[in-house]
């Protein structure tokens, strides 16, 4: 309880003893100074007498005064609670620090030949401004919004200003202010550390920043005064002077919403809300009568709330009434109610008593898994868990052994499925129907694994390269007349990766390293981002041709995003090697788990997914191919092209990955 | 200022150790015998010698590592598993080897103890944060194996520098894991090695006392460092010619390799008290530990060859788990320095492949970073703690190789040992070397945080002082 007690009376007294704090008392003293100079200037009175005028009692004990001490009191007990719950900017830079890496891949250092002095300028400005500015505009949305405003009234019910109405604040409005200062701090920290590394320094005077120690120093407490200091019409332009400030506070209707500005008038003066202090101006302070006692604590603390609970009720209220006016017009409708009922009644009896379960291991997404699990659980009513992760499931597969949980493996590409074979996670399945639907290449030959849809690595070019349009083999886009026109991702990819294995088993290891190669040296920029990323760079002129996955774009001509769906209007398709040996093609598969506990329905789930019902899905979902010959194209796959597929056995560009990524190495792709 | 103190202190501890003559309180010298009854001819209990042979066959198995010629070499194969399994022939010493000034004593592992191998004593576990469950031991061979067909110990394709990936890992793996999870673990309890029986038949020393100098042998550290500044300690093991009066402590001209050389652990504990990396660090790790086993062995050596009271192994536990906690530290350390080794590196890639540049230079310290890192990595998780989510999570980050610069990184090694890459991106992985740093210092409270990324944060983030205000405008 001391210690409590005592960290209360240190943060009470810290303010005054720091300077980073606007009533340091150094601050304060400079002002008091500022204010008998003023006094015995402007009231040509003599020392004495300013001296009284400054710490009139009328002022400093005023009702309003009183108010502003217990009000400051009480919020500090209130923040003891409060900050240490709040995010801190650490954290906030930090993370913004990392995401940085991601979103720009990789680190940027800005000017590194510049010096450090010029680092911590540029920071101690940039810090100062964006301070400044984001005060302005939650100072301005403080006023301009009814329910900040609820708060913030608060603050102008003050009828006396003295320094010490800048506390004179709602909790909940500190509460606004504390979220603005630690983003700010957190964007400049986070921000400048990335781009300037450690020379992002702040330039200090008593380790306050150099921009607000002048501005305290040049008398900013008494802009909650009732010293009339005025900079000229120049100057107030740019900064806000006292007098500006105390303009603020007038409650005379012209003076309303005025002058939001902190140090900089700036952001008034562009925004049209500046006002010049122009001449002694004799001003009342407030706010208009509410019937609530401004200077009550409990007026000042509560009634906010109060009045933000009214203005939400009032259009809530409207709400309601309209609802309640369907409701009853929805229930006079007894067909409707009685359908819902009974697809309700059906939907809870039509699950079996006792519902199979199956956990599936998955290297695919989600969202493209769910659809064929609510179809199976439908036709079957088999609960299915889901566990997916884009990496390492083979490995926690290994390392969980016999104790697995895991009954299907599904994933994308060869080279991915081919690893749980290797590493013998997989058992064997015998089914006739998997083999029927299945054709022979496109499934392993000791029948552990089995694709069930299939995905064209074809070429997209620009429409406004028609000469592009010639491309028809994969071969020709080692030509170096491409040169410094095709976009890739990294080589290493696995679709990358198996089209050279397919290239390496059609003309040989020699031939696909040329090939490599002579792509690598047709390369617009450094192989990065996904296969969207390629067409997107088409679109942007980047480069004229890529190599793509078929169903990206599809993904791209039915996007969500306007803008994506133009990247896809862009490009034409080419199924490469029409002639020879064909496009060639990826999957995506699985197998049942080795150590699987429900293997009969593991395998059930596997012919399920090679059926009509399913092969359909993979088209309708992301614009695969079904394996299944007896299966039909569907419309929008029919109308990018039919074509002829490498029928090179899938198995060979698993065993072929080694080769290809040796390959892939040398041409330094 | 610095330098001068620092010299000036060097020049103190040099008078004391020329001082030195006979029996010193500060130095982990020649204990008396106590086991009662016995009856041969020595007169001191003291002996870890065994662990310096190790160190030492750990020390020349990465220097093997870098003689490959980028072909399948049996020959190298087969003198690197020399190395690990041991032999009856005998092991010439490669590393470390006298170096100008800096002459040491011996030059083959025999002259200081005979029949020591590797693989007995390294890590049996499972290693998760490599691909298939391979065992400590089974790693090692792993990589031994790639080692001898790399090209001076180098893939470049892949991304590894065997060198360090092997010698970090031992460190951890048969250092580390030895000391803190076998003789300052389950050796210390009253029915293993007890203090009132020789350790074996005919031995000058008691359980107790052998298995306290063993631990204190994997540690690596002249006996008499106490009396040395940090900096000393880690100028012997760099064999600088300052350093040679330092380890030199029974002025004999040469430095004994088994009692005054400083080896990887010792090392790398040296390195951050020090400050050597380029701040001051503030640690103080090396003399921590060094004298939690020196006070531990004094302990012992008071019982007077009687059985440990409770009290008495309760107070060694005590100096056992200081050893424990701060060697453990010193690991976590090496890991963060790594970490921001790799991040630097990587940020100077970036500038070198955007200027398409020579990559070569910086792309091999980059791999040499990227093995100090997996392998102090890895070497933190042998220790007696399972480290559980932290492992896992550590692990996650540093993934199985570095990313290349062709945007691959390994995933997998398949059942032919062929490693499986998959495309990778450079600036996520440069994001998990700055959460790797987070974790580290989270998990372990690192303190020295040498090669920091985002360290400035937090010092930044003080000098703007409180955030939260509730000052109105």
């Amino acid at each position: 309880m001391d210690g409590l007690f005592l960290e209360y009376v240190r943060d009470l007294t810290d303010p005054f003893v720091n300077p980073q704090k606007r009533v340091f008392f150094g601050y304060l003293g400079i002002a008091f100074v500022l204010a008998i100079a003023v006094q015995i200037y402007a009231s040509r009175t003599g020392l004495r007498k300013a001296v009284a005028a400054v710490l009139s009692r009328k002022v400093w004990f005023s009702r309003s005064a009183v108010a502003d001490y217990k009000i400051l009191l009480i919020n500090q007990f209130l923040m003891m609670g409060i900050a240490p719950r709040l995010i801190t900017k650490l954290a906030l830079a930090t993370a913004l620090f990392e995401s940085l890496h991601v979103w720009l891949d990789g680190r940027v250092i800005l000017l590194p030949d510049a010096p450090d002095w010029a680092i911590a300028a540029l920071f101690s400005c940039a810090l100062f401004l964006m301070d400044d500015v984001t005060k302005y505009f939650v100072h301005r949305a403080l006023h301009r919004w009814p329910v900040l405003w609820a708060f913030h009234r608060v603050h102008h019910s003050a009828e006396t200003l003295t320094p010490f109405t800048v506390y004179r604040t709602h909790p909940v409005e500190a509460l606004i202010f504390s979220f603005r200062g630690i983003l700010v701090h957190a964007v400049a920290i986070g921000g400048f550390l990335y781009f300037f590394g450690s020379r992002a320094d702040l330039v200090t005077v008593l380790g306050a920043n150099v921009f607000l120690f002048a501005f305290n120093v040049a008398g900013s407490n008494l802009r909650h005064s009732h010293v009339w200091i005025t900079y000229g019409p120049v100057l107030e332009r740019i900064f806000i002077s006292p007098a500006q400030h105390q303009i603020h506070h007038s409650m005379d209707a012209r003076h309303h919403d005025r002058n939001f500005g902190a140090v900089l008038a700036i952001w008034d003066w562009m925004g049209g809300s500046l006002s010049l202090a122009q001449g002694r101006q004799r001003l009342r302070f407030g706010v208009r009568e509410t019937g609530v006692d401004a200077h009550g604590m409990r007026g000042v603390f509560l009634s906010p709330f109060y009045e933000v609970f009214l203005i939400i009720l009032r259009p809530l209220i409207k709400d309601i009434q309209k609802m309640t006016t369907k409701m009853t017009q929805l229930i006079r409708r007894p067909s409707l109610t009685g359908a819902l009922a009974f697809v309700l009644s059906i939907s809870a009896f039509s699950a079996p008593a006792q519902a199979a379960e199956l956990n599936i291991y998955s290297h695919r997404q989600p969202f493209l898994i769910q659809p064929f699990l609510d179809a199976y659980k439908k036709k079957t009513g088999t609960k299915i868990n889901i566990v997916y992760a884009s990496k390492g499931l083979a490995q926690r597969l290994q390392a969980e052994g016999a104790r697995s949980p895991a009954d299907v493996i599904l994933t994308v590409d060869i080279a991915r499925l081919f690893v749980y074979a290797d590493k013998d996670l997989l058992a064997t399945v015998n089914s006739e129907v998997l083999n029927k639907n299945v054709p022979a290449h496109l499934r392993d030959p000791g029948n552990k694994w089995f694709a069930f849809s299939k995905r064209a690595r074809i070429v997209a070019v620009s429409k406004r390269a028609m000469d592009a349009a010639e491309i028809q083999r994969y071969e020709d886009l080692a030509d170096p007349k491409w040169k410094g026109r095709i976009c890739s991702r990294p080589g290493s990819h696995v679709y990358n990766r198996a089209l050279v294995a397919s290239m390496i088993h059609a003309v040989g290891v020699k031939a696909a390293e040329a090939w490599s190669k002579g792509v690598v040296e047709n390369l617009a920029r450094r192989p990065q981002g996904n296969d969207r990323a390629q067409v997107k760079a088409i679109y942007e002129g980047q480069c004229d041709i890529a190599i793509i996955n078929n169903y990206y774009f599809g993904k791209l001509k039915h996007a969500k995003k306007p803008e994506q769906r133009d990247w896809a209007k862009a490009v034409t398709l080419i199924f490469p090697n029409q002639k020879d040996r064909g496009t060639h093609i990826n999957i995506s598969g699985g197998g049942i788990a080795k150590h699987s506990k429900n293997k009969a329905e593991a395998k059930k789930f596997l012919e399920f997914l090679t059926m009509k019902t399913a092969q359909d899905l993979y088209a309708a979902v992301n614009f695969e191919y079904p394996v299944n010959p007896d299966v039909p194209l569907s419309e929008e796959l029919k109308s990018w092209g039919v074509f002829i597929e490498d029928r090179m056995p899938i198995s060979r560009v698993a065993e072929l990955a080694p080769a290809a990524q040796r390959v892939i190495d040398r041409a330094g792709w | 200022m610095s330098k001068i103190l620092t010299l000036g202190v060097s020049a103190l501890s040099l008078a004391m150790v020329s001082g030195a003559a006979i029996a010193d309180d500060a130095v982990y010298g020649k204990f008396p015998v106590t086991v009662k009854g016995y009856d041969g001819s020595k007169t001191s209990s003291t002996g870890y010698t065994g662990q310096i042979a190790r160190h030492l066959l750990h020390d020349t198995l990465k220097k093997l590592a870098y003689k490959g010629n980028g072909s399948p070499n049996a020959a190298l194969k087969a003198e690197m598993m020399r190395y690990f399994k041991g032999s009856k022939e005998g092991h010439a010493i490669m590393a470390p080897v006298t170096k100008g000034p800096f002459v040491i004593k011996q030059t083959k592992i025999e002259e200081i103890s005979k029949g020591k191998n590797l693989v007995g004593k390294t890590y049996k576990g499972t290693i998760t944060g490599m691909p298939n469950g391979m065992t400590g031991v089974e790693l090692v061979e792993f990589w031994i194996d790639k080692a001898s067909s790399a090209n001076k110990g180098y893939d470049y394709a892949n991304g590894y520098d065997y060198g360090q990936l092997i010698s970090k890992f031992i460190m951890g793996a048969v250092s580390y894991n030895q000391a803190v999870d076998n003789y300052l673990d389950e050796k210390l309890e009253a029915n293993k090695k007890p203090n009132d029986k020789p350790y074996k038949k005919g031995a000058p020393y008691t359980g107790k006392e052998h298995s306290w100098d063993e631990a204190f042998g994997y540690f690596g550290v002249p006996a008499h460092t106490l009396k040395l500044m940090p900096k000393d300690v880690y100028n012997i093991a760099k064999r600088r010619k300052e350093g040679f009066p330092a380890a030199d402590f029974n002025k004999d001209g040469k430095v004994d390799l088994k009692t005054e050389m400083t080896f990887g652990p010792g090392y790398y504990a040296a390195g951050f008290d020090a400050s050597v990396y380029g701040k001051s660090n503030g640690t103080d790790y090396l003399h921590t530990i060094t004298r939690a086993f020196l006070d531990g062995r004094k302990l012992i050596t008071s019982a007077n060859g009687e059985k440990l009271t409770n009290a008495q192994r309760t107070q060694l536990k005590n100096y056992a788990a200081v050893i424990g906690t701060n060697w453990q530290k010193v690991l976590a350390e090496a890991t963060y320095k790594y970490a921001g080794s790799v991040y630097n590196d990587m940020a100077k890639l970036k500038v070198i492949m955007d200027a398409k540049g020579d990559t070569s230079k910086a792309l091999k310290k980059y791999l040499k970073h990227w093995g100090e890192l997996k392998g102090f990595a890895l070497a933190l998780q042998t220790g007696k703690d399972n480290l559980g989510e932290t492992a896992a999570k550590l692990n996650r980050l540093i993934g199985f190789g570095p990313v290349m610069l062709n945007s691959s990184q390994v995933v997998d090694i398949d059942s032919k040992g062929n490693y499986v890459r998959d495309e990778a991106s450079w600036g996520e992985y440069m994001l998990h070397m700055a959460k790797a740093q987070r974790l580290l210092e989270d998990k372990f409270g690192v303190k020295a945080k040498n090669k920091a990324i985002a360290g400035d944060l937090a010092d930044i983030a003080k000098q703007l002082g409180a955030g939260n205000s509730a000052e109105n405008d």
